[in-house]
């Protein structure tokens, strides 16, 4: 999503007028890191569309009281998602942890070369599991940053934290999850 | 020393890079299921942009055109956009030529089923959209929307029973009313609750 304040705030001013393009905009450009978030947290696909697609509701229906901070249009959205998505773990829609392998075939591979792509598959599904090792801690932040696509500053605004102290705290998730994965590789 | 400066000294020092930081985060991006080129579904798109176009000033809603937006608030959306729509029609007035919605009855399947006090079809040009006042279905159960076709089964879309309460939904799917056979209104089980026989058209 583009986050420069001039394009966002002239886009956040049609969405206000209800400007169905705006919104269509704002929804293909946040679909792609809110249904892979959604899609890893919740239990089934299709209650991971249900979750953006009611985030996307709550995001028209408050979008005039939006005020820009540092986690941008996308940030916001992104909190909404996470509010989204809690509550449907409340409502107990989630029948089980989604399957890492699952997410895993269902992204396109970055190469083509049958071997290459097996390779890479195996790799992706051992970062998965090296990932759900973690603590519910390090993976909130890696997810903000990695299918929120959130920067320091944003998931600072985000979690009321400072964005140096939120990319000393990435650093170290990382090398946590370095060290998970390279286990599982031994 | 800040934490921005801690981080910068750290990453110049024998740790990992700034750099091999963001391809092990482009890896997991990809592990965890991120798709940069992933696009919403055509229906879902369409609900967002009635949602928008329910939302808009009264110039800008009752704009021509706009009307068939106006009814076709996606699978998913259920009544949360189901009471926007009402909302927004009721605010036209006497004027508005209304959407032409064609009357079905549904009929139980289990004891007890809920109960529809009204349910009708709109015939899009992109799908068949399903509205249907429900109330008295078991609270807290999910219950899913399927469109019997001739092509087979497609979903249209669930929703979450809540008690006392008069759920105003709108479900959404894309085959043509000439193509839908019969709609049922199933469990998480897949154990049909209502059912509309539908006549050709």
């Amino acid at each position: 999503m583009d986050d420069d304040p001039a394009d966002e705030r002239r886009l956040v001013d049609r969405a206000r007028a209800g400007d169905p393009d705006a919104w269509e905009l704002v929804y293909r450009r946040a679909y792609p890191r809110l249904i892979a978030y959604a899609r890893h947290r919740l239990a089934t696909h299709e209650q991971a569309e249900e979750a953006v697609s009611e985030t996307m509701l709550r995001a028209i229906g408050s979008i005039a009281r939006y005020e820009r901070t540092d986690a941008g249009l996308q940030g916001w959205l992104f909190g909404i998602a996470r509010n989204v998505v809690l509550e449907t773990y409340r409502a107990g829609a989630r029948q089980r942890t989604t399957d890492p392998a699952v997410l895993v075939t269902e992204t396109a591979p970055a190469h083509t070369e049958p071997e290459a792509v097996a390779v890479q598959g195996e790799q992706s599904r051992l970062l998965a599991r090296a990932f759900h090792r973690l603590s519910e801690a390090d993976r909130d932040l890696l997810e903000l940053r990695v299918l929120g696509g959130l920067g320091a500053e944003q998931v600072g605004a985000l979690t009321g934290r400072r964005a140096g102290a939120v990319r000393m705290a990435q650093s170290r998730a990382l090398a946590r999850l370095r060290t998970e994965y390279e286990g599982l590789m031994a | 020393m800040s934490d921005d400066e801690r981080y910068a000294a750290g990453s110049d020092a024998e740790g990992p890079t700034e750099n091999d930081e963001s391809a092990l985060l482009g890896e997991l991006g990809r592990a965890l299921g991120h798709d940069p080129a992933a696009t919403p579904p055509p229906e879902r798109v369409e609900s967002v942009r009635a949602a928008a176009a329910a939302m808009a000033p009264a110039p800008t809603r009752l704009r021509p055109g706009r009307r068939a937006l106006l009814g076709g608030l996606a699978a998913g959306v259920g009544g949360v956009a189901g009471y926007l729509l009402h909302d927004v029609r009721t605010d036209e007035g006497p004027t508005a030529s209304p959407v032409p919605m064609e009357s079905i009855a549904f009929a139980p399947l289990t004891d007890p089923a809920g109960t529809v006090s009204a349910s009708s079809l709109i015939n899009h040009t992109w799908g068949t959209e399903l509205v249907v006042d429900l109330s008295d279905l078991e609270a807290g159960t999910a219950y899913d929307v399927v469109f019997e076709t001739v092509g087979g089964e497609v979903g249209a879309g669930s929703l979450l029973a809540v008690a006392g309460v008069l759920m105003r939904c709108r479900f959404n799917a894309a085959p043509l009313r000439a193509d839908v056979r019969a709609i049922e209104l199933r469990t998480a089980a897949g154990t049909p609750v209502l059912r509309a026989d539908l006549p050709s058209v």
